[in-house]
């Protein structure tokens, strides 16, 4: 049990230094989505000159906004899921039962990650139509996105093998 | 055999799997069993292709926008404008209500912030009023559906994008439906007046002090204006319309009411950036879920099913109001035409009914579930704005639901009421 304890401890401040980091850097994107996008009206009504990279930068900025909080909404529990059948089961079973699905979120998430890297890879080999830089640094985000998630996931099967192990109902994070 | 993956994603879904992870885990595991690994890059990249949208970015910033007005205090001069027009008739603060979400509901796409926006402001004005909390608390509810009808709408740009549909046409096709629902709940609100004997909330108002009223609400009210004639006028993109959207709502907030400071804005982009991040996730993998629904030929077999219930499109579209709406208790709008959406749209219009007529009785039937027992999100909302139990705000909206559910059955047997607006713009 001290171990485990231990393991929470450590993925829970893992995840709370990403999530910070995330925070950190997702309102910046969030105005830089809006400034660009603000950039392009102007520069199509006013200027009467349409800029070419606006939209694409913008979509690169919301990939890494999404990547860098999806994982502190995960934590949250601000993922939809029908929760209806683990409120009316007993905790045990209800426990037993977030356990699952846990390790198949895990396993769907190490998957993604994988995936993730192997996208990320094969990103180099092209480049940003509208400016300047390979697509790899884009596709990037999807491995941090699916990789902190992961991490988040970890923590809360964690928890969950400790809620079974003391019987007890467990604390937050306690969505699947 | 593939098909298996459609029973396995309701089984996750309904052991409490999150509706992502059920998306991408069920197809996943039946493409292994299947032998079928070398998809599951192509299953990744489409989720990629699904968030790397120029249209979807419309939804990070109607919800900031709808979060900006609200922590604004928009939401007051919306409300004192509403009262200076109706406020005096019988049950005038329930039909401020009303009014006040259906202005909300030109500026916000969600139902969830025009619950939390107005339900905190109207229902302690309602229960000094006279009303009591739990009426106030389920009309809060009932009319905040109008939200994601009237356009903007978060799940109309959702459903756009996944079913590729026009945004403009669908935004312009829920307008007469929005003001429907909301004609309906004040002519209920109407005859339950009589009934119950609401009280009037304040004398009538001359003409001029709604003028005054009018002069303060101007700003907010050009919000609408704004977004709507730019999309539908062909001078923005429903994205350009929302990034234009959310820069009015700070100028609005930060210079001329002063409500929000420079430092609070980290706060409120990240809420939004959270929010966003849970829907391009989720429209990510219902991309990914449509490539292996289409792998599966899941619709010619739904289709060739369907027919054998009937092949009368009336009676089909009876049956599958029915079914959304049960679905609606249960899941929120947006997951629901995630995953709905890529399954029954084709198959409907195979049976001839226009794409847009779909997507609104899709759409106004999955937002009424958000409202409805045991799952309505807004219930939930409105219970914490409230602080009455769900339950017993779900005793207190059902009379309010009904006219609502016939405002779906006059949507879907009516058409014109949805197609007439974006048939008169040449949108459909």
């Amino acid at each position: 049990m001290f171990f485990l304890t231990f393991a929470i401890n450590i993925f829970s401040k893992i995840n709370f230094v990403f999530a910070k980091i995330g925070r950190s850097i997702a309102w910046i994107l969030v105005s830089a989505m809006i400034l660009t996008i603000l950039l392009q009206v102007f520069c199509r009504y006013v200027l009467n000159d349409a800029l070419p990279w606006p939209e694409e930068v913008a979509r690169a900025f919301m990939i890494w906004m999404m990547a860098l909080v999806a994982a502190d909404a995960y934590r949250q529990g601000s993922f939809v899921a029908i929760d209806l059948l683990q409120d009316m089961l007993p905790s045990k079973l209800s426990t037993a039962l977030k356990f699952i699905l846990l390790s198949i979120a895990c396993i769907v998430l190490y998957q993604l990650f994988v995936l993730g890297i192997e996208f990320f890879q094969r990103g180099f080999r092209t480049r940003a139509a509208s400016f300047h830089l390979s697509r790899a640094w884009i596709y990037l985000a999807m491995p941090v996105c699916f990789g902190t998630m992961f991490l988040v996931n970890i923590e809360m099967l964690l928890s969950e093998i400790k809620s079974m192990c003391s019987n007890k109902k467990t604390q937050e994070p306690t969505s699947c | 055999m593939l098909i298996l993956f459609l029973p396995l994603f309701l089984i996750f879904l309904l052991l409490g799997m999150p509706v992502f992870f059920a998306m991408l885990s069920a197809p996943g595991f039946m493409l292994v069993a299947q032998g079928m690994d070398r998809d599951l890059p192509l299953l990744f990249r489409n989720i990629y292709n699904g968030i790397d949208s120029f249209p979807l970015m419309a939804i990070p910033f109607f919800m900031l926008a709808g979060e900006l007005m609200n922590r604004g205090g928009i939401t007051l001069s919306l409300v004192n404008f509403s009262q200076s027009f109706i406020g005096h008739v019988r049950g005038g603060l329930a039909h401020v209500n009303v009014m006040s979400s259906m202005l909300f509901a030109g500026m916000s796409g969600s139902a969830v912030a025009d619950t939390s926006a107005i339900g905190s402001m109207m229902i302690p004005a309602m229960e000094k009023n006279g009303y009591s909390r739990k009426f106030a608390a389920a009309i809060t509810a009932a009319s905040s559906v109008i939200g994601p009808i009237i356009p903007p709408s978060g799940i109309m740009i959702i459903y756009a994008y996944t079913m590729e549909v026009s945004v403009a046409a669908l935004f312009a096709a829920g307008v007469v439906p929005g003001l429907l629902v909301g004609l309906g709940l004040m002519g209920m609100i109407a005859l339950m007046a009589k009934r119950y004997d609401f009280p009037i909330a304040a004398p009538k108002q001359t003409w001029k002090q709604r003028a005054v009223a009018g002069k303060s609400a101007a700003l907010p009210l050009l919000t609408p204006v704004i977004i709507l004639g730019g999309i539908l006028g062909g001078i923005f993109t429903p994205t350009e319309a929302s990034a234009v959207a959310v820069a009015y709502a700070l100028f609005i907030s930060i210079f001329v009411l002063k409500t929000i400071k420079f430092k609070e804005l980290p706060e409120i982009f990240n809420k939004s950036a959270k929010a966003s991040a849970v829907v391009l996730l989720l429209v990510g993998s219902a991309i990914a879920f449509k490539t292996v629904v289409s792998l599966s030929q899941t619709v010619e077999q739904l289709a060739t099913w369907v027919l054998t219930i009937s092949d009368n499109p009336l009676i089909l579209l009876f049956l599958i109001n029915i079914v959304l709406f049960i679905i609606g208790m249960f899941l929120d709008a947006g997951p629901a035409i995630i995953i709905l959406g890529p399954i029954l749209a084709p198959v409907f219009i195979n049976l001839g009914i226009d794409p847009i007529h779909f997507a609104i009785i899709m759409s106004v039937n999955l937002t009424v579930g958000l409202a409805t027992p045991p799952m309505g999100l807004v219930l939930f909302v409105a219970s914490s704005v409230s602080g009455v139990k769900v339950e017993t705000i779900s005793k207190a909206i059902l009379p309010f639901l009904m006219v609502e559910i016939l405002v779906i059955f006059l949507i879907t047997f009516i058409p014109s009421i949805s197609m007439a607006v974006p048939q008169w713009l040449g949108l459909a």
